[in-house]
C-alpha cells in the first residue's frame, strides 16, 4: 500500500522541491567525491602533479602513472559500479517489496561467484579480464533460476516472499556448491579469495570497458522502472486493475537487474552493503516514490562507493583496504542504526 | 681471493651454527645425549611450552608449511601432509628428490579439519610453520596426540629454515639427520657468498603481487628476506622500517617506489607472471626500469624460494643466485 501514499506524498507542496534539493546534494557529494578520488591516496602527490598527468603532456613518471594507472581506472570503475549498484538495489528492493532486499539476496552475487570459480578451478582462467564475462554468465543464470523457482512466467503473477525465498534458497545452495570446490582445491581457494573481497582497485580499464556497455543498457532500462516499480508496489492484482502487467513489468526490472548487479559484480567483486544503503537512505531523504529513487541512485550509488574507496587507501599506509571491506565495515553498524531509528522505512 | 675465503667463511659458518645450536639447548640439535637418533622418549621445546614424543612415531601429520617436506628429507613418510603451495597430488613440489612410497592424505591447509586429522589414527603431529594461534594448538592438542607445534618466535609463518628442521629432526628422532642437512644448506649459502661477493650489503626488496594486483613486501624475519639475508644481502631500509606483526605487509600501487633497492624481487601469488612484468607501475620502480628487477617468473623456482625449506632453497639457490648476482653488480 506504499505506492497510494506515495501519489498522496506527491501532492504535498514542498516534496518536489526537497526532490530537488536531494539531487543538487547529491550530485556535488559525487563530484566532491571524484575529486577525492582523483587527489586523495597512499601516495601523495600535489593536486598539480594530479593536473598535469591527467591534461598536461608532460613526460611519463612514476607519478602520472599512479594518476593515469591508478587513480583514474579505479575512479571509473568505481562509479560505473557505484552507480549499477545503487539502481540495483533500488529494484531489488522494489520488485520484492522488501526494504531490506539486495542483489545479493536474489542469488547475484552466488551465481557470479560460482561462475568465477568454475572459471578458475575447470577453465583455468586467472584474470580479471577473463572472470568478468563468466561473473556476468552466472548472476544472469542464477536470476533464470530465482525466476524460475518462484514461479516467474508460469502464472504471471509472483509474491515477493516467493522471489525473495526463491532467491535465498539458491544463494545458499550455490553457495555450499562454491564451498565444495573451494574445500577440495586450495589453489582455488586462493585466487577466489582475492575474487571475492570487492575492490575497485588495481583492475585496468580494461575492466572497466568490458562492464561498461552492460550497466549503460541496464541503466537506460533501470530508469523507466519507476512505474512499472510504483504499480508492482501496490500488489499485482491491484496493478492489474489499474491496466498494468505486473509479469512483463517484472520482467524488464528484472533484466535491468541482471545487466547491472551482474556486471558490476563481475568487475568488481561482490561489494556488500551500496545496492542496501542506498535506497534506504534515499527513501529516508525523499520517500519511496520509485521515479524519484532510481535516477537519485544514479550519483547516490557512486558517491557512496568512491569516499569508501578513498577511506580505504587512507586507513592502513603503505598498504590500502579493498572497498567491498570499508563498505562492509562501516556499512554494516550505520544500516543497523538506519533501521532501528527509522524501524524500516515504509 | 674467494677460492681462500671460501673455507674461511665455512669454518666461520660452521662455528655460528654451533654456537646458535647450543644456544637453544643441547637436547634439541643432536650434541645431547638425550638427542641421539632413534632414542626415545625426546622432548621438544616449542612456543607452547615442552612436548614429549614417548616412542619412534609411526603415523606423523605434517600440517605445518614444508612440515612434510622436511619429514621427507629426513625420512620419515607423513600419512597426512597439508599442501601449502597448492602444488596438488602429494603436495611435493619438483624440488623435493625423494618421492612417497604411499602418498599421503592432503590435508587443508588454514582450517585444520579435526575429523581427518583425527580419521589418520596419527602417533604425532607436525605443525611447526603456521600462523601458530594458541587457538590452532589447542584444538589439534584435543586429539590426544603429541602436537609439535612453533617454535617460540615462529607465529605468523616466521618459524625459521634452522628452527623447522631442527624441531622436525628432534621431534622424528633423527636430529644428527638435520644437523648433516642444515650444514649441507649453510655450506651452499657460504659458497654462494664468496662465488658473488657483490651481493654482500646489497640491499634488497622481496615482494608479490596477488591475483587482484595488489602489491605486499615480505618483512624481516619471513622466510624469502632470511634466503637473501643468507646470501649476504640487506632488507632494504624503508622496508624494515615498516611497523608490522605478519610476515608481509602491504604497499599501495601508488607507494611503488618502496620496493626500490639496489634489488628488487618479485614473485606472482596465483599463476601468471606476466601481469607483472607488463605492469607499467613494476616498470616504473627505479630498480626495475634500471634492470635491476628480478622477477620469479618460473613457478617452481617461486614456489621452492617461498618454501624456506632446505630441499626448496638447495632448488632455488641454483636458479635465483645468478640473477641476483648480476642485479647486485648492476647497483649503483
Amino acid at each position: 500500500m506504499t505506492a497510494l501514499r506515495d501519489t498522496q506524498a506527491a501532492a504535498v507542496p514542498g516534496r518536489r522541491g526537497r526532490v530537488r534539493r536531494t539531487a543538487l546534494l547529491l550530485v556535488v557529494l559525487l563530484a566532491g567525491a571524484v575529486a577525492a578520488s582523483m587527489l586523495v591516496g597512499a601516495g601523495h602527490l600535489p593536486p598539480a602533479v594530479v593536473a598535469d598527468a591527467l591534461f598536461g603532456d608532460g613526460p611519463v613518471t612514476p607519478q602520472s602513472l599512479v594518476v593515469t594507472d591508478v587513480r583514474l581506472p579505479r575512479t571509473v570503475l568505481a562509479v560505473l559500479a557505484g552507480a549499477a549498484l545503487g539502481v540495483a538495489g533500488v529494484l531489488a528492493q522494489g520488485m520484492t517489496r522488501n526494504p531490506i532486499a539486495e542483489p545479493g539476496l536474489l542469488g547475484l552475487n552466488s551465481g557470479a561467484a560460482l561462475a568465477v570459480v568454475l572459471a578458475i578451478g575447470l577453465f583455468g582462467v586467472s584474470t580479471l579480464t577473463g572472470y568478468v564475462w563468466f561473473g556476468f554468465a552466472g548472476a544472469a543464470l542464477a536470476a533464470v533460476v530465482v525466476g524460475g523457482v518462484a514461479g516467474i512466467g508460469r502464472s504471471g503473477t509472483v509474491s515477493p516472499a516467493a522471489l525473495a525465498l526463491a532467491g535465498a534458497a539458491v544463494a545458499a545452495g550455490l553457495g555450499s556448491v562454491i564451498t565444495v570446490f573451494l574445500l577440495t582445491n586450495p589453489a582455488l581457494f586462493d585466487d577466489y579469495r582475492f575474487w571475492q573481497v570487492g575492490s575497485v582497485a588495481g583492475r585496468d580499464l580494461s575492466i572497466a570497458a568490458q562492464a561498461a556497455p552492460f550497466i549503460v543498457a541496464g541503466l537506460v532500462i533501470a530508469l523507466t522502472c519507476g512505474p512499472r516499480l510504483n504499480a508492482l508496489a501496490l500488489g499485482d492484482d491491484v496493478a492489474r486493475s489499474f491496466g498494468r502487467r505486473p509479469g512483463a513489468d517484472r520482467l524488464v526490472c528484472g533484466i535491468a537487474l541482471v545487466l547491472l548487479a551482474g556486471a558490476a559484480t563481475a568487475a568488481a567483486g561482490p561489494i556488500a552493503f551500496v545496492g542496501l544503503a542506498v535506497p534506504h537512505l534515499l527513501r529516508g531523504l525523499t520517500g519511496p516514490d520509485h521515479r524519484t529513487l532510481l535516477p537519485l541512485a544514479l550519483p547516490a550509488g557512486p558517491a557512496l562507493l568512491l569516499l569508501a574507496d578513498v577511506l580505504g587507501r587512507v586507513v592502513i599506509p603503505p598498504g590500502e583496504v579493498q572497498a567491498g571491506v570499508v563498505t562492509a565495515v562501516i556499512g554494516a553498524p550505520l544500516f543497523v542504526a538506519l533501521v532501528r531509528r527509522r524501524r524500516v522505512v515504509r | 681471493m674467494p677460492r681462500r675465503l671460501l673455507p674461511a667463511l665455512a669454518a666461520l659458518t660452521a662455528a655460528l651454527a654451533l654456537v646458535a645450536g647450543c644456544g637453544s639447548g643441547p637436547a634439541a640439535d643432536g650434541t645431547g645425549p638425550a638427542a641421539a637418533d632413534g632414542a626415545f622418549p625426546v622432548t621438544v621445546p616449542t612456543a607452547f611450552g615442552d612436548v614429549t614424543i614417548p616412542e619412534q612415531p609411526q603415523r606423523v601429520v605434517a600440517l605445518g608449511w614444508s612440515d612434510a617436506e622436511t619429514a621427507l628429507a629426513l625420512g620419515v613418510e607423513p600419512v597426512g601432509a597439508a599442501d601449502w603451495l597448492a602444488i596438488g597430488d602429494d603436495g611435493l613440489g619438483p624440488w623435493v628428490p625423494q618421492n612417497y612410497t604411499t602418498p599421503p592424505t592432503v590435508l587443508g591447509t588454514l582450517e585444520v579439519d579435526l575429523e581427518a586429522v583425527a580419521a589418520l589414527e596419527p602417533d604425532l603431529i607436525l605443525d611447526t610453520r603456521a600462523a601458530g594461534t594458541r587457538d590452532r594448538y589447542d584444538r589439534l592438542n584435543q586429539l590426544g596426540v603429541p602436537v609439535v607445534g612453533i617454535p617460540a618466535g615462529g607465529e605468523n609463518y616466521l618459524t625459521t629454515w634452522r628452527d623447522q628442521l631442527r624441531t622436525v629432526g628432534a621431534a622424528l628422532g633423527r636430529a644428527e639427520q638435520a644437523g648433516q642437512l642444515q650444514d649441507d644448506l649453510e655450506q651452499r649459502f657460504a659458497d654462494a657468498r664468496a662465488q658473488h661477493p657483490q651481493l654482500a650489503g646489497a640491499t634488497v626488496v622481496s615482494g608479490a603481487r596477488n591475483t587482484l594486483g595488489e602489491y605486499a613486501a615480505y618483512t624481516a624475519g619471513s622466510g624469502r628476506v632470511t634466503f637473501l639475508e643468507e646470501l649476504g644481502m640487506a632488507l632494504a631500509p624503508q622496508i624494515a622500517a615498516l611497523p608490522t606483526e605478519g610476515f608481509s605487509t602491504p604497499i599501495s600501487r601508488e607507494r611503488m617506489n618502496l620496493l626500490d633497492a639496489d634489488v628488487t624481487v618479485m614473485q606472482p601469488i596465483g599463476k601468471d607472471a606476466t601481469e607483472i612484468e607488463n605492469d607499467p607501475l613494476w616498470q616504473a620502480v627505479p630498480s626495475v626500469s634500471a634492470g635491476r628487477g628480478v622477477l620469479l617468473s618460473d613457478r617452481d623456482v617461486s614456489q621452492a624460494f617461498s618454501a624456506a625449506s632446505v630441499q626448496g632453497w638447495t632448488y632455488a639457490l641454483e636458479r635465483t643466485v645468478p640473477r641476483l648476482a648480476d642485479a647486485a653488480t648492476a647497483a649503483p
